[in-house]
């Protein structure tokens, strides 16, 4: 098959799969009871009024109209008019916000993965390399331990001894109780510190109750790959056991790293709507909840970002495949059904 | 079986049979029924209450806990109580039938026009530190033999004109006498009366008519404080200074009558007749100490609540899984084992539904429809079994290259009987294995839709008593609610462990790569 067809046809079905889920998303709100206008509805308006303002946002027209310009004004990223569609709670374009909010959750999410590869990947290792003894059992026993505590106790119990305790009883402020920049914001460096401290306890509690699932990941790979023959050959020819771990066992692991690093970065979503909504970070996430729990839900707002969210899990599921295309040969040169 | 030589998973299935007999037999270890916990239903003590043992500790020995003391009102012939001396007057008369007590008045007996006021006590030893809240709850009811309303003739017929009068005129109050001797007058029937009274007390007020009440007094109504010389905002301070002392306290009930005045004249002595009925209520003073684990911003054990959750949880947990597992077995067999067409379709359809993520997909689902128990799970089912489909069609894929599935075919099995007599028990480790481990998945997925506050409004999960913790602030500094926040964190935590612990095992076992090397 060859690697350009492979990328092609990779391409091809990303840019399939993209649609079908716009299409999904787009029929999940047709079905909605009420009366989603009722937001921008000013009971002032006279009836042409409402005419017109129902006329602009298209909810009267047929279904068949309402999809192509849905279509359109999602598949144009908010890059043009309709920017995504108005948002109904500020009535402003939706993509306005989300310049200022996607910033703050794709912050959290780099800072939270640059923790896991630091601590987890080394960690799995270590695992792997004193397998058997007490430290692997106890990296194990801990890394399963925190694989099961779920991620927003571990931030409520974080919530509750460093802002509730320490800071309210002891007086101790080691963390900000909430938002991620004081206000006002200083300017400068002092803007990316202050930034960066509020960053500090969602950051660390995420990497601490998510980092076991990264190391036993890494330790089940190297332990695949310890027990390959040329580690064998390696260990035959008197490489320093470090040696064999760093450069032979560790490279051949690299795809599937860097395939879960690019397959983290759609969970982005998901995961920052429980943090965001216990930390008080302005970003996609709480967005999200803010406009799906009111009364009328806020379907531009709702939409945009579930159309983000898919474009991201299918860019880096795309991103995924073309490593494995690079990097493994048999893809490379096709392989015989 | 080897599995019975791992630890880690007999410390999980231990933990699990732990909560499955805890959700078997919530409704006998729970002291109070789901109906109890809901948010209309009846206080159980004070708003977050600690839990009981906390005695233990000596900074919170005086809490005091959840008492009900009933009201029985007593006369006791001599003596004094305070200043007021306790004779029974001639012209009245009193029974006491079961909760009820009822005073006759009778003005020809004693043959005089004056008001004559009959006191009635109720005591309870409290040995405490002041409660937060309490609550002085009865039922009063009043009723002159003769009551004469003028009528007046209008259009619409026969009408009242000017105030009703009857032959007795009665006024009810009640005092709380403390440990020391003061005596507060917490209630008279024209107690809501004082908010309006801006320098004095107004004077004290005779009823004449039919008149009957059922009384909740609570400690946090503004005009009991402005009635006891606090201000209107300051209704914590109520108890606060009432009940500062240990002690015996008395609670007095003093009925005042005296003939009534009818048609402009007092009534002769013989009609001066009348009755004033109290019943013998309670008195509850709202325990700030309750149960094993306190009580959370709605006043409802949070023990309880943990018991009833963890049968909702297993159950959404479990069948989420099992239905997910279930059907990304069944996908992967078929698009593994048929290849060609299926196989595509099958797997470009799984492609979409990874694109789009669980959690926001299901809050648009319960902001649209409500939430539904069925559609987490079916949600959780259409959404999360993409992973396990592509495992298993591997699986199949290269299953089917086998010799033994090859000589199946040759000796003439039909498609169905080699995919279920060959292929599925072949990936049934694999699909056990990961049904186990997703049901932590789905268990957390309903918390936190819970914990959002879009989960289910009538069952007491998990999730929800984090979003009413975090909702009424137990995080703040006031309450700082550890009894809320820990316990329903901690059992989804060991429910989850549970459940990975057992997977791990199972993982050991069925896959020979993770065992230890002969």
């Amino acid at each position: 098959m060859g690697l350009r067809a492979y990328i092609l046809k990779r391409v091809v079905i990303a840019i399939v799969t993209l649609w079908v889920a716009a299409t999904l998303i787009f029929f999940l709100f047709v079905v909605h009871p009420g009366d989603p206008t009722r937001f921008l509805m000013d009971p002032y308006l006279t009836k042409e009024q409402e005419e017109m303002l129902r006329r602009e946002l298209g909810v009267d027209e047929d279904l068949h109209i309402q999809y192509l310009k849905y279509m359109k004004n999602l598949l144009t990223f908010g890059l043009v008019p309709p920017y995504f569609g108005v948002s109904f709670q500020s009535r402003r374009y939706v993509a306005s916000e989300m310049a200022w909010r996607l910033p703050l959750t794709v912050g959290l999410l780099s800072l939270a993965l640059t923790g896991y590869i630091i601590v987890g990947i080394p960690v799995g290792i270590l695992a792997s390399a004193k397998r058997g003894t007490k430290v692997d059992m106890g990296i194990m026993t801990c890394g399963l331990f925190t694989y099961g505590v779920p991620t927003f106790f571990v931030q409520l119990l974080a919530v509750f001894f460093f802002i509730g305790y320490m800071y309210s009883t002891l007086g101790v402020k080691l963390f900000p109780s909430s938002g991620w920049v004081d206000y006002p914001p200083p300017q400068g460096i002092a803007f990316i510190a202050n930034v960066a401290w509020h960053y500090a306890l969602p950051v660390l509690t995420l990497v601490v109750s998510n980092f076991a699932g990264w190391a036993l990941y890494t330790r089940n790979m190297m332990l695949d790959s310890l027990t390959q023959d040329y580690i064998l050959t390696a260990r035959a020819k008197g490489l320093g056991e470090r040696t064999v771990l760093m450069k032979h066992a560790l490279k051949s692991i690299y795809p599937p790293i860097v395939t879960l690093i690019t397959l983290s970065i759609p969970g982005v979503v998901s995961g920052a709507i429980i943090t965001e909504q216990i930390f008080g970070l302005q970003g996609i996430g709480q967005w999200y909840i803010r406009s799906i729990s009111l009364q009328n839900p806020d379907y531009p707002v709702v939409q945009a970002i579930l159309f983000i969210s898919s474009t991201l899990t299918v860019a880096c599921n795309l991103i995924a495949d073309f490593i494995y295309g690079i990097v493994d040969p048999r893809i490379r040169v096709g392989t015989r059904r | 079986m080897e599995f019975s030589h791992n630890k880690i998973g007999l410390a999980g299935l231990g933990m699990l049979i732990f909560f499955l007999a805890v959700g078997i037999f919530s409704d006998v270890i729970a002291p109070y029924s789901i109906k109890d916990l809901s948010a209309e239903s009846p206080w159980q003590a004070d708003r977050y209450a600690l839990p009981d043992w906390v005695t233990i500790f000596p900074a919170f020995q005086d809490l005091p806990p959840q008492q009900k003391h009933k009201t029985d009102w007593t006369h006791s012939h001599s003596g004094y109580i305070g200043t007021v001396k306790q004779d029974l007057p001639d012209s009245v008369n009193y029974t006491k039938t079961a909760g009820m007590l009822t005073v006759y008045y009778n003005a020809s007996k004693s043959g005089s026009h004056d008001p004559v006021t009959v006191y009635f006590n109720a005591s309870f030893n409290y040995p405490y530190a002041p409660m937060q809240r309490f609550l002085l709850r009865f039922t009063w009811s009043a009723s002159p033999d003769q009551v004469v309303q003028t009528l007046i003739d209008t259009p619409w017929g026969l009408k009242p004109w000017g105030p009703a009068t009857g032959s007795m005129e009665y006024m009810i109050k009640i005092d709380l006498i403390i440990p020391n001797g003061t005596s507060y007058p917490i209630w008279d029937q024209n107690w809501w009366k004082y908010k309006e009274a801006f320098v004095r007390i107004p004077p004290p007020a005779f009823w004449n008519t039919n008149s009957t009440a059922p009384i909740d007094l609570w400690s946090t109504f503004g005009e009991l404080a402005e009635k006891l010389g606090f201000k209107y905002t300051d209704v914590y301070l109520v108890p606060a200074v009432l009940f500062s002392t240990k002690g015996p306290y008395t609670l007095q009930l003093g009925i005042t009558m005296r003939p009534g005045t009818m048609d402009g004249a007092e009534v002769p002595l013989e009609n001066a007749t009348g009755r004033v009925s109290v019943s013998c209520g309670d008195f509850i003073v709202w325990g700030r100490r309750f149960g094993l684990l306190g009580t959370d911003y709605y006043a409802h054990d949070v023990f309880s609540q943990l018991v009833h959750g963890s049968k909702i949880s297993i159950i959404i947990g479990v069948t989420a899984a099992a239905t997910a597992t279930l059907l990304g077995l069944l996908v992967g067999v078929t698009a593994g084992y048929l290849g060609g067409w299926t196989d595509e379709t099958l797997m470009r359809m799984v492609d979409v539904l990874i694109c789009l993520p669980i959690l926001p997909v299901l809050l648009v689902f319960v902001a649209i429809f409500g939430y539904n128990v069925y559609y987490l799970i079916i949600i959780i089912a259409i959404f999360g079994w993409q992973g396990l489909s592509r495992v298993i069609r591997s699986q199949a894929l290269s299953l089917r290259e086998m010799a033994f599935v090859e000589s199946a075919i040759a000796s003439g099995a039909r498609r169905s009987y080699t995919i279920w007599r060959h292929i599925v028990p072949n990936v049934l480790p694999t699909a056990l294995t990961a049904m186990v481990l997703a049901v932590p998945g789905a268990i957390i997925l309903e918390a936190a839709v819970s914990f959002i506050g879009m989960g289910d409004p009538y069952a007491p999960t998990w999730g929800k008593i984090l979003y009413h913790a975090q909702d009424t602030g137990a995080f703040t500094p006031a309450i700082l609610g550890w009894w809320v926040v820990i316990p329903p964190g901690l059992a989804i935590t060991f429910l989850c462990l549970a459940f990975v612990f057992i997977g791990h095992a199972i993982d050991e076992v069925v896959n020979p790569r993770l065992r230890r090397r002969r």
